[in-house]
């Protein structure tokens, strides 16, 4: 693999963003994910090649480290941040179709709450494992999610709650999605929701982290 | 300083970062708590992000003192001025032998959650987790601080407290806030409540007191519940919400 790929892949995996960045205290003054990948492609290195060995596979480690409690939101934050500097330098590639995405995801908390720090890890790790993300923020009403897939046809969607009662809210965002756009896969999550919910409420994924989420839509959608 | 405790009494409290000791150790060690560890990379950060709260920045509340109780065994449900509290049994049970109650809501104000979406807007997801953070320990000292006045206040008159339990928790329903904020009739400390129960500015809390001479505090709430999917196991009294 080359050095540049591997520095990279180090970088987003351990949150090392760019140069004056001082975290972690141990890559301190080293070039960041900012730099690096500025690098990679000024040395001829295909923006695919930095996306799929590099940017994808160390979210992947970054989610799943997650997902076993290795490291904390703090951690996964950093590395999100790592990410999206070097994913910086290869958007323009997706416009000239050099680089491709995985498809579109859209997130955003239901309609009365205004809790965003979940929805934005999911969004965060779903962007880094090489999907577009459409995020709509907080308080997201039914019909801005209707419009937005409308925008996107075959995107998937993303609904996250964290009080009980605005729960209620992700019921019928997904009744109306499914019932105009029965195709479409809504995934939910937030620190109320269960699997039996979604069960109740008919919706297609639940994960009670945001590496379950990524899993899912990298699997194909069998499940 | 009030010296009894009478019907319908009102209190209102502000307090100032000092009192409450909101510290970025405070922060970092409730980060590594939940984190194992990972709070003490962050000491600068955290540091810098408290120094956006200004130190005459004002944390308040207002609490309101009720005697006329009216417990209903058979439905778990306390009676109060017409408003009948459906509380779940556990709460109930910690309630039964209160002799008054009081019902509080406290606010850490806008500050926090302004800040989290300024640094989330900005791209910066640690900054917005940190700060969030510290609005949540805030508030949470709020009501800590509000609850220890009752009880020194309540020691007055030979009485105890129990914890303050506020709605969404121990089994209580989330919706039974919309009957805390009708006891306080009006002095809400300029929180406001949605139809959904979440309150505005976001690092508040509503809670109930119960207070008599056969009461008890317990060090730790969930002892009480055997709900081991609650979301807030272990936390509520830590992290506000």
């Amino acid at each position: 693999m080359n050095d540049l790929i591997k520095k990279i892949f180090k970088c987003v995996e351990m949150g090392k963003i760019n140069l004056t960045s001082p975290y972690p205290p141990d890559m301190k003054d080293q070039d960041g994910a900012d730099e690096l990948t500025r690098q990679a492609l000024d040395n001829g290195i295909h923006p695919s090649d930095i996306l799929d060995s590099a940017m994808i596979p160390a979210m992947e480690v970054v989610g799943n480290k997650f997902s076993r409690n290795e490291i904390f939101v703090p951690q996964m934050l950093m590395s999100a941040k790592a990410m999206s500097a070097a994913m910086e330098h290869i958007k323009p590639f997706f416009k000239s179709g050099e680089a491709k995405r995985k498809g579109v995801f859209i997130i955003g908390t239901v309609e009365g709450d205004l809790h965003d720090i979940g929805k934005n890890l999911v969004a965060m790790m779903i962007e880094g494992a090489g999907w577009e993300v459409i995020d709509l923020g907080v308080d997201v009403k039914t019909e801005q999610f209707i419009s937005t897939i409308n925008e996107y046809p075959g995107s998937l969607i993303g609904l996250s709650a964290l009080i009980t009662t605005t729960m209620e809210n992700m019921k019928k965002t997904v009744n109306e999605v499914k019932s105009k756009y029965p195709e479409t896969r809504v995934l939910i999550g937030g620190a109320p929701v269960t699997d039996d919910f979604r069960k109740k409420i008919g919706a297609s994924f639940y994960s009670p982290d945001p590496q379950g989420a990524v899993n899912y839509l990298n699997s194909g959608l069998q499940v | 300083m009030y010296s009894s405790m009478r019907d319908n009494d009102e209190y209102l409290y502000r307090f100032r970062a000092y009192e409450l000791e909101i510290s970025p150790e405070e922060i970092i060690e409730f980060i590594d708590k939940n984190h194992r560890g990972a709070g003490k990379e962050y000491k600068s950060l955290t540091r810098d992000l408290l120094a956006y709260i200004p130190d005459d920045h004002e944390y308040k509340g207002e609490l309101k003192v009720f005697y006329k109780l009216c417990f209903e065994d058979s439905t778990s449900s306390l009676r109060i001025n017409n408003i009948d509290f459906k509380l779940a049994e556990i709460l109930y049970n910690e309630m039964r032998k209160s002799e008054m109650t009081a019902f509080f809501v406290c606010t850490a104000g806008n500050i926090f959650s302004d800040l989290s979406k300024r640094f989330t807007a900005e791209g910066d997801y640690l900054k917005a987790y940190i700060i969030d953070i510290a609005g949540n320990i805030a508030v949470t000292a709020t009501a800590t601080m509000i609850h220890r006045k009752i009880t020194e206040e309540a020691g007055r008159i030979g009485m105890r407290t129990t914890n303050y339990y506020c709605p969404g928790n121990c089994g209580w329903n989330i919706n039974e806030q919309q009957k805390v904020f009708e006891m306080l009739s009006g002095h809400y400390s300029g929180v406001m409540l949605s139809e959904v129960n979440l309150m505005y500015p976001v690092k508040s809390i509503s809670a109930i007191v119960g207070i008599g001479k056969h009461v008890s505090f317990r060090e730790n709430t969930c002892e009480l519940c055997h709900n081991i999917k609650c979301p807030y196991r272990n936390k509520s009294h830590q992290e506000g919400k």
